[in-house]
């Protein structure tokens, strides 16, 4: 989120920016995915003096005005406000906002309470995962990057994948969000966080249905995995693409974990480990404002988090440079294992396939996810397990003053950090969130520009580029300003290429029928 | 609508609802709001032939509104940036692209459709989708812009004559009620009879009423 309590930047800052930015207008691709965010959501692609890609940047629409609209307000409200600015992740809102206000509260919710928040997110992970693998990422990797973009949606998976998966699918779904309304309140948004601890105990009979769904979800990940085998490990075309260099970044890589340096999404201090798979560091979540800073470019509002000790050293791999990553495979990267042992056999499987750790292959997120997949269903089915889930003693009431609180958890798109700060009375006074897709920033970026460089020279772009630009930051799952929805409009995708002059030299249009003119 | 839609489907199973209007919006960020409203708006028309729903939720998470009735009409913002904020646009969900946007979060409506639809799911026959050119919608506890403000009447309208008591007096030929054919046939002249007092008294109040007031009054 923007801080808006910056100071404005002296006037020499702010006419250098327009500067900057009017050089760059000069020379510069504008893809456009034109729909519900149309001139937000956008992909500017930077030429020098020869026409040849200089830079690509990616830039994320973000939601302003949060700073202002949460300063007082009781601090209470803080997970229900959280999770109704997001219509794709409201659980992992509610639940890092929940952890917050322990924190800011300074209470430590029952060991109960603790069960019945993991066991409610495990299941919301299961649900995200099992929906993104199949519909929201098979699209590019089950059908196929290649195939044409009319092909490229929901049913040409379906088509591939069988219908009887796909009820699978969405039987499973259904049986998880069940038992999230059950728990949690609402299945859309839940409403089961206080500070210190839940608002409703699991009943034995809820418990036994949490173990019945769990028990399901463990065999549904499994066929899942086996079926990523045989669609996709399979096709060597497929393993190449992952494996190929447009894919692959060398950076740093962050995710929680538990005592034993194995994935946990609930709670746990950062890990983060080097391009080379060393640990570089390990942190309390209070710690992150020391290791994580936000960089601006003078073109774009989007902020890029690097780490802050290794310092912003441009859009570039190495040591050297303060990019990192989230998300499942960076979390696979910074971890030791899996807790669980089912998830554990997975993940030693999909290390050795792709050549040992760390795995810097965008695209290994799709294999990532199904392996962590597997552990939300077993984790799933340990808490499910536990006699200690049933017990009465669900909260903890706070007596501290309310201060400052910091609550982060694994979102199923990676790291999100929730930061508050009250006075005495528990009313915000500020606030600061950091998404999983800020943490990304950098690195989706350089994915786009190495896309770009590949296939574009001067006036020169080749209808393929619009398939792979796409595929480089739709392997993110980047999160687009959240809570919207969208329309398809009639020109999803838009490449603009431009002289130094500023002409339009041509123009590349993909029509919602997929077909693609050039002008 | 076909004069043959009253009698081509089946009727709706026990406790399934006719119609759905499922609204789509966020009452914090600015003109996406417009969902909210409309939601708020309708409620005093739910029935158990008509349903009025409401999420912020986006993607497949839709899947769920889309199942179990027999028509939806869906209200929603969008930025195409052709049109002034405001402007109504009105589809079928065939004439709509199934496309995937820019990023797999975009994922929506039309493809929980299709996807309902080739798994074989109660998803309902007939979409019809209402979209309001929005102005800013990415500003959290924004306010609704009075040009998206001012088609909400117009809006409501538009929904309103789309729900079976609105219709199954127009033309007789999208009757929604399910009777046996030969009571349908006994009824024909009372619905005859019906449409033009509803026509008569509907015109003379659109002179001093907006359609909104006038929809609501009835109502009561």
């Amino acid at each position: 989120m923007p801080d808006q309590n910056e100071p404005a930047p002296p006037n020499a800052w702010q006419e250098g920016i327009a500067k900057a930015n009017a050089e760059y207008v000069r020379r510069r691709i504008t893809i456009d995915p034109i729909t519900r965010l149309e001139g937000h959501g956008k992909i500017d692609i930077f030429l020098d003096d020869s026409g040849a890609v200089e830079r690509a940047y990616f830039q994320v629409p973000e939601l302003r005005g949060f700073e202002k609209f949460v300063q007082g307000r009781p601090v209470e409200e803080m997970p229900q406000i959280t999770s109704r600015i997001c219509g794709v992740c409201p659980t992992a809102h509610h639940m890092a906002a929940t952890k917050a206000l322990d924190n800011v509260y300074k209470v430590d919710p029952p060991p109960a309470a603790k069960k019945i928040r993991e066991l409610i997110y495990s299941t919301f992970i299961v649900e995200d995962h099992a929906l993104h693998f199949y519909f929201l990422g098979g699209p590019d990797f089950v059908v196929g990057p290649d195939a044409p973009a009319g092909e490229r949606n929901v049913l040409g998976v379906i088509a591939k994948v069988g219908v009887e998966t796909g009820k699978k699918v969405i039987a499973m779904r259904r049986r998880l969000r069940e038992l999230m309304a059950l728990a949690g309140g609402k299945a859309a948004h839940p409403v089961f966080g206080l500070p210190g601890g839940v608002a409703k105990r699991i009943t034995g009979e809820a418990q036994k249905q949490f173990q019945e769904v769990a028990a399901e979800a463990v065999d549904f990940a499994q066929f899942t995995l086996k079926l990523f085998e045989d669609v996709v490990l399979k096709n060597s075309d497929y393993v190449n693409l992952i494996l190929s260099d447009a894919y692959t970044h060398r950076t740093y890589y962050m995710g929680m974990v538990d005592g034993q340096n194995r994935v946990n999404f609930y709670d746990g201090p950062l890990r983060v480990v080097t391009p080379t798979g060393k640990e570089w560091k390990k942190f309390a979540p209070d710690k992150y404002l020391e290791n994580i800073a936000e960089h601006v470019e003078p073109w774009s509002y989007v902020k890029f988090c690097y780490l802050k000790p290794v310092g912003w050293k441009g859009f570039t791999e190495g040591e050297d440079s303060g990019v990192y990553s989230v998300a499942p495979m960076a979390r696979l990267n910074a971890s030791d294992g899996m807790a669980t042992p089912l998830a554990q056999k997975a993940y030693e499987a999909y290390v050795s396939t792709l050549g040992g750790k760390p795995v810097h292959h965008t695209l290994a997120n799709h294999w990532a996810r199904l392996v962590e997949l597997l552990y939300g269903a077993e984790r799933m089915q340990e808490l499910a397990a536990d006699p200690a889930l049933t017990d009465d003693s669900i909260r903890v009431l706070p007596t501290e003053t309310p201060k400052e609180g910091i609550g982060i958890v694994e979102a199923p798109r990676g790291t999100l950090i929730h930061h508050y700060w009250t006075d005495a009375n528990g009313v915000v006074e500020k606030a600061n969130l950091i998404v999983a897709t800020q943490n990304n920033a950098a690195r989706i970026a350089m994915s786009v520009e190495k896309a770009a460089k590949k296939l574009i020279s001067g006036a020169n772009v080749p209808e393929g580029v619009l398939n792979q630009i796409e595929m480089a930051f739709r392997a993110y799952d980047p999160c687009h300003g959240c809570a919207t929805h969208s329309l398809p409009g009639s020109m999803p995708l838009l490449v603009r290429v431009r002289n130094q002059s500023g002409a339009t030299l041509t123009t590349l249009r993909r029509d919602f029928n997929g077909s693609v003119h050039r002008e | 609508m076909s004069s043959a839609a009253g009698d081509s489907h089946s009727p709706p199973a026990e406790g399934v609802p006719a119609l759905r209007v499922l609204c789509l919006g966020n009452e914090l960020l600015g003109d996406d709001a417009l969902g909210c409203v409309v939601a708020e708006r309708l409620q005093p028309f739910a029935s158990k032939d008509v349903d009025i729903l409401c999420t912020p939720e986006s993607g497949f998470y839709l899947l769920d509104c889309v199942l179990n009735v027999r028509r939806l009409v869906v209200v929603d913002t969008v930025q195409t940036g052709n049109a002034p904020p405001g402007t109504i646009y009105r589809f079928r969900d065939s004439e709509l692209p199934l496309v995937s946007g820019g990023s797999p979060h975009y994922v929506g409506l039309c493809e929980s459709l299709a996807l309902g639809r080739t798994l074989g799911l109660a998803v309902a026959e007939k979409v019809i989708i209402l979209a309001v050119e929005a102005g800013d919608s990415l500003t959290i506890g924004a306010e609704m812009s009075p040009e998206v403000r001012s088609i909400i009447p117009a809006l409501l309208r538009m929904i309103r004559d789309m729900m079976p008591t609105a219709q199954d007096h127009k033309s007789g030929d999208a009757i929604v009620r399910q009777h046996h054919p030969f009571e349908r046939i006994l009824l024909w002249p009372w619905f005859q009879a019906r449409s033009a007092y509803h026509g008569l008294v509907f015109e003379v109040k659109r002179e001093t009423h907006t359609y909104e007031e006038t929809y609501t009054r009835r109502s009561l």
